[in-house]
């Protein structure tokens, strides 16, 4: 279809233009924007990616701490090389969700919610009471490779850029249309033989990755971290992100990441509204917005509105 | 036995706050089917303006249980119209949408976290104490207040189950909690009796924040330590079931009085995350849960 | 002659929900090429026996074998690789996504091959008469289309017992004929057995090669559908029911 041939253009060219673009970021404010920007979008798209099975996945939160310190051991404690890092962050997020995914997904809805929360809070309190990580303080000198010290906003861009086109590759493929289905009605998917319990905790699995890479990125950049920086807010502004951006289509957490941070840099000038702004940021979307930015570009596009689903719980 | 008496009545105190809380939380479940992570901020919104009327209206002449009394009064009202609000221009089109009625809560538990502590400020307050005096129950010491308020709590958990399990409302709010189409056929007005639910479970909240106005720290955030704990405490006890809200909350008050008693009260809050995790795996619709 | 085989052997089945018993000591076999109805008034336990055969539920009491391995305790999933699969009343299909992917969706755990998955879904949509519909969204569907997908997501599977929980509901005449067509084609054809659950009377005496009757959960008659159509005991539990 020509649309989608010239989709795939468009978002090629946009691609290359936002790499591009970080390259010549340089060190200073407009640096830290580019990648704040991009970590935001990339733990955006892993938060959608498990709303594909009809969950929200608070403990996002834990697999993006778990990476960080993770990386940040690696690097400031351990002085491995920052590939190792990033790997070891990616490796123990997604094993660790392996696990809990296991036990957790056996919930549903509300209370799959409240266990991720529980299992968030669970893991900031034990980093709070390891004195090796620097405990309620938190962890220093945590920086990328000299060599990528003025490339980093570029370096965690395209990253970004590769993990939003494998999710996007993935809930394309015939993996994303049994995660869809098993939202729509897992008792018929059950039925037709797929395990529906492992086929979640894949998905869980697969977003916990991502969620691990974008805590080694964000320690990296931000070169300190402490427990307080992974709470359930994270998982709250994320999900502001998303609503704001649309879930209906990847475009959506890349839009609303993008379109939120920058405007909160901008409400930031006028004092201290955090809470204020992303909770109406929420409020308004959901009341007004409900297919997000996405929905509208929809419209002005003249293309049909997707089909609203809902989890059946 | 000292000991005993003295967990006891702390568990008391403790129970009876979230008992009122969750009752709230899980009628609101119950009959719309919507999860209020926002329910916390009524709570919250309650013990502020008592924080602000009671000093501003302060004088010689007013009696103190006067003044707490008009405080109150006015607060929970004010309450009361807040939800009453937020309930026609936001929950109403969240009905059995429990995603979207979530996120949309959410959303504005976070709103008015914001606007509070912008009109309130960050310097939390401690209100004078209503009544003196301590008593000796069951070996343990508990203040005269603190007595006398968490007596009153727990009629008021009292008085709404009867209203719940007695009266015409609550037979109509159990009915479109079980089932809300059969509900609808049998001519019960379905909009209504969800405001109705509403409001009610916001008078749970607002008066428990009132009768804890006195013995409290007041902040910003006083809502969202409570909300959690309500929240696993419904969950725990099986989303919209009533006797499962108390069931939860009595655990949920068990854990923080023992524990922050042994140990201290952070890992009285990591004992009550992991048993809540253990409770979920066992039943994962809680206690008394069937969906 | 070769003796048929049985496919399916329901022995002394119970289920009890806490103080309540849903069915109890219920024995019954279906054989291989055969439709077996499943009948009896509203509450005899039709849809619980459904449940505990394909897995949904556990079994109280008693064994569910299947070509000779006990599925008793077998996940729907597992169920489904020994070859039994389901439909259901309500709630039947994936209502947001194409009538394409939904059969689609049913072939993933049988096949393998991109090529052979499509075959699959065209050729069972043609059976289904919804080839015309396939990149239509499922849930749009008129209700007596959607039963057909309903149908079609588990007959993608090529099982060896389809077993069909009241397909013909909301149907019309018209549809009814077609799809008792379809039933026919799919045992004669592909060689698969139905078990069938439905209210409607018609149909069943109509289609069915043998019936079983339940009433309170327990086993009431069986027979073929003339036998059933005379005996007393079927008479009056229907006629004192009104089902």
């Amino acid at each position: 279809m020509a649309n989608s041939r010239n989709t795939t253009l468009a978002v090629l060219t946009l691609s290359l233009v936002a790499l591009a673009g970080s390259l010549f970021a340089g060190t200073g404010f407009a640096a830290s924007l580019v990648i704040w920007v991009a970590i935001n979008v990339l733990l955006a798209a892993s938060f959608r990616f498990v709303q594909l099975i009809g969950e929200l996945n608070f403990a996002i939160a834990g697999f993006v701490g778990l990476g960080a310190y993770m990386s940040g051991i690696c690097t400031a404690k351990l002085g491995l090389p920052f590939a190792v890092a990033l790997v070891s962050a990616a490796l123990a997020a997604t094993l660790l969700s392996l696990v809990v995914g296991y036990i957790t997904l056996r919930t549903k809805g509300p209370y799959f919610m409240l266990i991720s929360f529980a299992f968030t809070e669970v893991l900031r309190m034990i980093y709070t009471q390891i004195e090796y990580i620097g405990g309620n303080s938190g962890m220093i000198g945590i920086f990328p490779p000299v060599l990528l010290t003025d490339y980093y906003p570029a370096f965690v861009v395209a990253i970004v850029l590769l993990l939003l086109l494998a999710l996007y590759r993935l809930e394309q493929s015939d993996f994303g249309k049994v995660l869809v289905a098993i939202r729509n009605n897992d008792a018929i998917v059950q039925t037709v033989g797929i395990n529906v319990h492992l086929t979640k905790v894949l998905c869980l699995a697969i977003s916990s990755f991502v969620a691990g890479i974008g805590g080694a990125l964000l320690a990296h950049a931000n070169n300190v971290i402490s427990p307080g920086d992974f709470s359930f807010l994270l998982a709250v502004y994320t999900l502001a992100y998303i609503k704001v951006g649309g879930e209906s289509h990847i475009a959506g957490p890349i839009l609303g990441a993008s379109v939120l941070t920058l405007l909160a840099q901008v409400a930031m000038g006028f004092g201290p509204y955090e809470h204020i702004f992303y909770g109406a940021a929420i409020v308004i979307a959901v009341l007004l917005m409900p297919d997000g930015l996405v929905g509208i570009i929809r419209k002005l596009l003249g293309l049909a509105p997707r089909a609203q689903v809902t989890a059946r719980h | 036995m000292e000991i005993f008496g003295q967990l006891f009545l702390n568990s008391l105190q403790i129970s009876a706050a979230y008992i009122l809380f969750s009752l709230g939380l899980t009628l609101i479940f119950g009959v719309m089917k919507v999860v209020n992570f926002a329910h916390g901020e009524f709570f919250g919104l309650v013990l502020l303006l008592i924080a602000i009327i009671v000093p501003w209206i302060n004088s010689p002449a007013l009696p103190l249980a006067l003044n707490y009394a008009i405080a109150g009064s006015v607060s929970i009202l004010a309450t009361m119209a807040c939800g009453w609000f937020l309930y026609h221009f936001a929950f109403k089109k969240f009905q059995r949408d429990m995603v979207g009625s979530f996120v949309l809560s959410v959303g504005l538990s976070l709103l008015m976290q914001g606007l509070f502590l912008e009109f309130f400020g960050g310097v939390p307050i401690k209100l004078p104490d209503l009544f003196e005096g301590n008593l000796r129950i069951l070996g343990g010491a508990i203040t005269t207040q603190r007595l006398i308020l968490t007596v009153i709590a727990l009629l008021v958990a009292v008085a709404m189950c009867w209203l719940i399990a007695a009266t015409k409302l609550g037979k109509a709010l159990r009915a479109v909690a079980e089932d809300h189409e059969a509900a609808m056929l049998q001519g019960i007005p379905y909009r209504k009796i969800a405001l109705y639910g509403f409001l009610i479970a916001t008078f749970l909240a607002a008066i428990a924040g009132a009768l804890l106005a006195p013995v409290t720290v007041i902040s910003a955030n006083v809502g969202s330590d409570f909300l959690i704990k309500g929240f696993i405490a419904i969950v725990i006890g099986g989303l919209g079931s009533i006797p499962g809200s108390i069931i939860g909350s009595i655990l949920i008050a068990v854990i923080e009085s023992v524990g922050g008693y042994y140990f201290d009260p952070s890992l009285a809050t990591l004992a009550m995350f992991v048993i809540t995790m253990l409770v979920l795996l066992v039943r994962p619709k809680g206690i008394m849960g069937n969906g | 002659m070769t003796t048929a085989q049985t496919l399916l052997k329901v022995d002394h089945l119970s289920r009890r929900f806490g103080g309540l018993t849903a069915v109890s000591d219920l024995s019954f076999e279906v054989q291989a090429g055969e439709i077996l109805g499943l009948i009896g008034p509203n509450g005899a336990g039709k849809s619980t026996t459904f449940n505990c055969v394909s897995g949904f539920y556990p079994l109280s009491d008693g064994r569910v074998t299947f070509l000779g391995d006990d599925i008793s305790n077998m996940t729907t999933a597992q169920v489904c690789h020994k070859g039994l699969v389901r439909t259901f009343q309500h709630d039947s299909l994936l209502s947001d996504m194409t009538v394409y992917d939904n059969i689609l969706i049913a072939t993933f755990s049988m096949i393998r091959s991109k090529s052979e998955r499509e075959r699959r879904v065209h050729e069972t949509a043609a059976i289904l008469n919804l080839s015309e519909h396939l990149q239509e969204i499922a849930g749009n569907l008129p209700h007596g289309l959607q039963r057909m997908v309903s149908i079609a997501i588990a007959f993608a599977t090529r099982p060896k017992l389809l077993c069909l929980d009241e397909p013909l509901t909301g149907l019309n005449q018209t549809e009814v004929t077609g799809a008792l067509a379809i039933f026919r084609q799919i045992r004669d054809e592909y060689k698969i057995s139905i078990l069938l659950v439905e209210h409607n009377m018609k149909a069943v005496m109509e289609i069915c090669d043998r019936i079983v009757v339940l009433d309170h959960g327990v086993f009431l008659a069986a027979g073929t559908p003339a036998q059933i159509k005379q005996n007393p005991a079927v008479i009056s539990a229907y006629l004192g029911k009104r089902a």
